[in-house]
């Protein structure tokens, strides 16, 4: 073959690859480059879109009168929004033309709703999974009859949109409520009893965690003489305390947001969450957007840091199979 | 309850589904007595239900029937706790939220024994054990040698009178393996306990146990000492199963020829003649006409001829030096043989050889029962 | 162990038993007598489920059935029976209820008045004097009665009796003007007692200035039909129709709840009013529940994918804002954009109508509302997709691509030759949760748009209207509460997303072990 040739060529060989390559890395070069803008380009405007109306909103709480969101920067800065959903008493000019003022204060400070939402939210999410956890227990570790079909049923059943069930959640708190008044209609107590029933994709969810744990761990606490439930609370609850705090998260944004049931239930203002007092701003005739963005910001904030803070456990629960709602 | 003889009757475990319809039976009546202070290792195929015996003895799976007694008291019904086992899993199942410490302290906590008898007892398991100075660690910082060690030590600690081992090294690698192995032997003598071991590692198992239970599908195929099970297989299973490689196992007949009786392989195609030799020659003289498994270690064809020896005309197909020794795969008629050929040889392929079987270690396995014939 | 730890249980079953079972006394005393039942038969089961070892795994589901059984499956229960009822305001009361109001009716019978007298004893009681108008020697007085100025009388069924008096006499207490009367209204509370003269004739209070004799309307037959005292006309109830009818067809009375089977449902399939409505807004249903699917799913998958391109600074920046809309509690984002959306102040249009000079009608138009519905949506339920996806991808051997690079392969070919067929048949059993959970997605509809603008002739029915919103006003919004039809629907509604939960659980299942 052509040996004897080749051994002269190599220099020019190179030459040629050199060039052609260095040609190719150029616009190779400037091709990434391009994509890369146009890449932070995309997620610069999606961002925008993300944060833009939050800023609108922050705008909004410091603007006087109530106006919806629409700027960036208020025009007129004004404390009032503020001082109002803190339950503050401001003054307030009525007309203009004469000077005349009141004082305004709002009969409940809307900051009581926020603090309502957290009480019910967190006691809903505390039961959710003390009821959701030892079920899941169950169906993970004992072998008992129709084991399989409840658990499918278990989903199924929970497809029903409760929001259309409100007759019923009326007459058995109606029911309850002359029996034992403070778990009755108009009462947190009775609002947390009616969300402790969707548990059953919590149970799925815990259920999944702990069918990843090997048994042999508890089987080993019972050879040490504990006894199922010394092994569920001893053994099994702490090494899951991160599928916990993602059913604890999910329920508590679950329940922060929900508002058909709570209208419903809860009908005087000082009981109020968080969803229904908002809406209470927004009504047909009178809308007052200042009060509800003060409320907003006010409630939103703190939520939103701690999702953020907790965000690694949600994300690794959420590939797990959950879905928020 | 100082006596840990283990003794297991008529067991039978079927597994069941939810609504308690049967599934598989993985263990079908079994009988097997462990003496106190004995090393019993159970070994099978994987599947073969060496596990679920295990289980059953510790109490962790629910007996269908036949008995389960230690120390001479049936255990059926006792919880594990109270049967005096104490149990080394595969994984280690340690538990992963508590120091090393109260991995080995927990069941202790859990009797209530003071914690002076704890901790005492705790600082010694651990110092014999190497420990001592990573009890204040989570497991998640041992390697896992030390997590074995750890859930060694947490066996150690119950102060059983049997233990239990569900293949304890197989997470290890093979260095670590061999060390554990030594230590876990050393802990045997030292402690004197009962001690039921499963593994599907036939060097563990020769090494390590008084004596081996062999099962295959839920049954017991034979139980006796390491030599015995080598020397003395009582069918073809523990034959094949034993010894690596493994034993060359040829089916055929025994066929009356005017130069005497002979072997003659029947696979496929018509393969390996072996002319038969007393105290070979004397079994077979039953069998005339009859199909037999015709049974010879790989170290019992040698090159050397003794007097019981029949030489078989072959060639070298594929040789696996392995320095003090050869494997040789060897072609004779259309069949093939293993044999280990000791000394430092090279072979090439296509090299004639005279393969020489040793008649007085040939095994003869009826082909319906598959027991040894004798 | 036992001796020690049996106590403990014991005592505890007993301070969860004692209650229960006083709150069961209780109930049963009230006259609930199947609640009580069936609340001690859960009470027993308990007892039995904790006391005894052969129900041990019971012990941990019991108290989450509990919750379920009472807060999901009896309304679910309740609402499907409700569903083969009519049941709405007109048809409100229970059967018995309405009887018994029918049977309090009364009438003016005869042509006897009587003046009356109030005479105040201690504590805020009266003495009520009757006298006969045309016979006043016919005199009566009832005993000490309770009146509280101005407020209707809580016993209003209540009849009193009044005792003749000689005449001349005076019961105990300061007698009332009648000016007093009046300026106490004291007559309110005294309008709703009856009072039963010892020949049982009713006498009621008629205006101001004097009570009146009043018989009872009707009378209950053996046969359970009612006669008209006062023209003799036969009334019976009509279940069909939910209302007491006499012969000539016409309805008396208020109406009562009752069983019709699956009329509600022929008027789904049949009744032009609903039927048109309720077809519009299943397919605006399930075409909002597509879009939102795969927006999300689009949009979640772009993102995932552009920050996984390990070239690009700040991923983990940019992934932190971009789930944003996740971590906000839904009702405020959705409440924001309301505002964002107004279709005169909002940000939207004032940004459109600033560069594009073109203002969409975000409210009144039904494209434009259901444009925004599902931008809002894809905004809110984006960051779940993409975090989902960011997952598959991540479990996706980096040599795939690398193989298919050197195969001469670009980014797109990538996506869809490779990413897509990988991701998408684990990710199906969440695309279809997703659908399922679109499909009844009430919060969005019912805060943003509350299902407006109206539909034209669709009675209560909007253009944006979910099924799950356009039920909910049907049976909770303004009047005309339609119970029975709503229930109905709900029922069909669960059916639906119902089977899909199976089917999924199917697909699901081959891949989760249960
Ligand atoms: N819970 C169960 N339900 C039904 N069958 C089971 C169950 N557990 C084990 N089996 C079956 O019982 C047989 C014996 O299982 P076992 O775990 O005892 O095997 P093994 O001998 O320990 O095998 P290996 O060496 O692989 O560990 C297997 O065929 C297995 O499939
Ligand atoms: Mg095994």
């Amino acid at each position: 073959m052509a040996f004897p040739s080749l051994k002269t060529e190599p220099a020019r060989v190179s030459n040629l690859r050199d060039r052609s390559t260095r040609r190719h890395r150029l616009t190779h070069e400037q091709r990434l480059l391009i994509r890369k803008v146009l890449a932070h380009a995309f997620l610069l405007s999606f961002l925008a879109i993300v944060l833009v109306p939050f800023i609108m909103v922050v705008s909004a709480s410091f603007r006087q009168g109530n106006f919806a969101p629409s700027r960036l920067l208020p025009d007129k800065v004004s404390l009032d929004h503020w001082k109002y959903v803190l339950g503050i008493p401001y003054t307030e000019v009525v007309n203009p033309a004469t000077g005349e003022t009141r004082v305004v204060k709002p009969v409940v400070p809307p900051l009581l709703w926020f603090w309502n939402s957290i009480k019910v939210s967190c006691l809903s999410s505390a039961g959710i999974i003390l009821l959701s956890g030892t079920a899941a227990y169950a169906f993970s570790r004992f072998k008992f009859k129709f084991r399989t079909p409840i658990l499918s049923s278990l989903l199924i059943l929970q497809m029903f949109p409760m929001v259309l069930a409100l007759v019923a959640f009326y007459v058995i708190l109606d029911f309850t409520g002359t029996y034992v008044k403070w778990l009755g209609l108009n009462t947190q107590a009775g609002l947390i009893m009616v969300y402790l029933g969707g548990i059953s994709s919590y149970i799925w969810m815990i259920k999944g965690y702990f069918d990843t744990i090997p048994a042999s761990m508890e089987e080993s606490a019972r050879i040490d003489g504990a006894s199922p439930f010394q092994t569920f609370v001893r053994i099994l609850l702490p090494v899951s305390i991160p599928i916990f705090a993602v059913v604890f998260i999910l329920s508590f944004i679950g329940y922060m947001s929900e508002y058909p049931v709570a209208s419903v239930v809860l009908q005087t203002g000082n009981n109020w969450t968080l969803a229904v007092g908002a809406n209470s701003f927004l009504y047909e005739q009178e809308k007052l957007w200042g009060r509800f963005a003060a409320l907003a910001v006010l409630s939103g904030v703190p939520i939103t840091v701690v999702f953020m803070l907790c965000q690694r456990f949600v994300i690794g629960g959420l590939t797990s199979g959950g879905i928020k709602e | 309850m100082s006596d840990g003889s283990v003794e297991i009757k008529d067991l039978v475990k079927t597994y069941v589904d939810d609504r308690g319809r049967p599934t598989f039976t993985a263990v079908k009546k079994i009988n097997l007595l462990i003496q106190n202070g004995e090393f019993m290792v159970l070994v099978g195929p994987s599947g073969c239900g060496k596990t679920t015996t295990l289980r059953m003895v510790a109490g962790l799976e629910k007996i269908t029937s036949g008995t389960i007694s230690i120390g001479g008291r049936v255990v059926n019904d006792l919880e594990p706790k109270d049967r005096g086992i104490a149990m080394v899993f595969q994984n280690y199942a340690l538990y992963p939220h508590m120091t090393i410490f109260n991995n080995m302290a927990f069941g202790l906590q859990l009797a209530k024994k003071k914690k002076d008898f704890i901790t005492e007892t705790v600082g010694r398991t651990s110092k014999a054990l190497g420990l001592d100075k990573m009890l204040e660690r989570k497991p998640q910082a041992l390697s896992g040698g030390q997590r074995q060690r750890v859930a060694l030590g947490r066996a150690i600690v119950r102060n059983p009178t049997v233990f239990l081992f569900d293949e304890p090294l197989s997470n290890l690698d093979a260095k670590m393996r061999v060390q554990m192995r030594s230590e876990i032997s050393r802990l045997h003598g030292q402690l004197g306990s009962t001690m039921i071991y499963v593994t599907h590692d036939q060097v563990e198992a020769m090494t390590m146990g008084d004596r081996i239970c062999v099962m295959r599908d839920g049954n017991i195929m034979q139980v006796a000492d390491p030599i015995t099970l080598y020397r003395k297989p009582e069918n073809v299973f523990v034959a094949g199963f034993i010894g690596s490689p493994p034993m060359n196992l040829l089916k055929g007949k025994i066929e009356q020829r005017p130069e005497g009786l002979v072997f003659t392989e029947m696979g496929e195609k018509a393969g390996l003649t072996i002319p038969l030799k007393p105290p070979v020659a004397d079994l077979a003289s039953r069998y005339v006409g009859k199909n037999i498994i015709f049974g010879i270690r790989p170290e019992h064809i040698t090159e050397e001829c003794t007097a019981t020896c029949v030489p078989v005309e072959s060639s070298v197909d594929i040789a696996e030096p392995m320095g003090s020794e050869s494997l040789v795969y060897l072609k004779a008629g259309t069949g093939t043989l293993i044999s280990r050929i000791h000394g430092e040889h090279i072979y090439h392929m296509g090299q004639p050889i005279t393969a020489n079987i040793n008649m007085e270690k040939v095994h003869l396995f009826d082909t319906e029962t598959e027991k040894v014939i004798r | 162990m036992s001796l020690t730890t049996l106590p403990v249980r014991q005592v505890l079953m007993a301070l969860v038993l004692l209650p229960a079972l006083y709150l069961d006394f209780a109930i049963y005393q009230a006259g609930n007598v199947w609640i009580a039942l069936a609340f001690l038969i859960v009470i027993a089961f308990g007892a039995y489920i904790y006391l005894r070892r052969e129900a041990y795994p019971f012990r941990y589901l019991f108290p989450g059935f509990l919750g379920f059984g009472l807060f999901v499956i009896f309304p679910l229960v309740y609402t499907v029976c409700i569903g083969f009822m009519k049941y709405s305001s007109q048809n409100l009361l229970p059967y018995d209820r309405a009887l018994e109001l029918l049977l309090q009716e009364t009438y003016l019978s005869g042509d006897v008045s009587y003046h009356y007298q109030l005479f105040a004893q201690d504590a805020g009681k009266y003495i009520l004097v009757l006298q006969d108008m045309k016979d006043p020697g016919r005199r009566f007085a009832s005993e000490p009665i309770d009146l509280k100025a101005g407020q209707q009388s809580g016993a209003s069924e209540s009849v009193t009796p009044v005792t003749p008096i000689a005449p001349g006499t005076q019961p105990p207490g300061k007698p009332l003007e009648m000016a007093q009367v009046t300026r106490e209204k004291l007559f309110i509370p005294m309008r709703g007692r009856q009072f039963s003269l010892p020949d049982k004739t009713i006498v009621t209070l008629e205006g101001l200035a004097r009570f009146a004799a009043r018989q009872r309307l009707y009378t209950l037959n053996p046969d359970g039909t009612l006669t008209n005292r006062r023209d003799g006309s036969i009334v019976h109830a009509d279940p069909q129709q939910g209302y007491f009818v006499n012969q000539k067809g016409e309805k008396v009375g208020v109406g009562f709840r009752t069983f019709t089977g699956f009329d509600n449902y022929v008027r789904i399939l049949s009744d032009p009013r609903i039927q048109g409505p309720f077809l519009r807004i299943f397919l605006w249903t399930v075409a909002f529940s597509i879009f939102s699917v795969l927006g999300t799913f689009a949009t979640g998958l772009l993102l995932a994918v552009v920050l996984e391109w390990k070239e690009i600074q700040c991923r983990k920046i940019y992934r932190t804002l971009l789930i944003l809309p996740y971590a906000v509690p839904a009702v405020l984002s959705i409440l924001i954009f309301k505002g964002l959306f107004n279709q005169e102040f909002g940000a939207v249009n004032a940004f459109l109508r600033g560069i594009f000079h073109f203002a969409p009608e975000w409210e009144t138009n039904p494209w434009g509302a259901r444009a925004m519905i599902l931008l809002v949506n894809i905004w809110l339920g984006y960051p779940y997709m993409m975090l989902i996806c960011t997952g598959m991808l991540q479990s996706i051997p980096s040599t795939i691509y690398e193989a298919s690079a050197i195969d001469g392969s670009n980014a797109l070919v990538d996506l869809f030759k490779i990413t897509l067929p990988l991701i998408l048949p684990p990710l199906f059993p969440i695309l279809i949760s997703s659908f399922a959970f679109n499909f009844n997605n009430f919060n969005l509809v019912y805060l943003l748009t509350a299902g407006g603008p109206k539909m034209v002739g669709g009675g209560i029915a909007g253009e944006t209207d979910l099924l799950v919103t356009y039920t909910f006003n049907l049976a909770f919004r303004d009047s005309g509460t339609n119970y029975g039809l709503a229930s109905a629907i709900a029922t069909i509604l669960f059916i639906m997303v119902g089977v899909l939960a199976w089917a999924n659980l199917r697909i699901g299942g081959r891949n989760v072990k249960m």
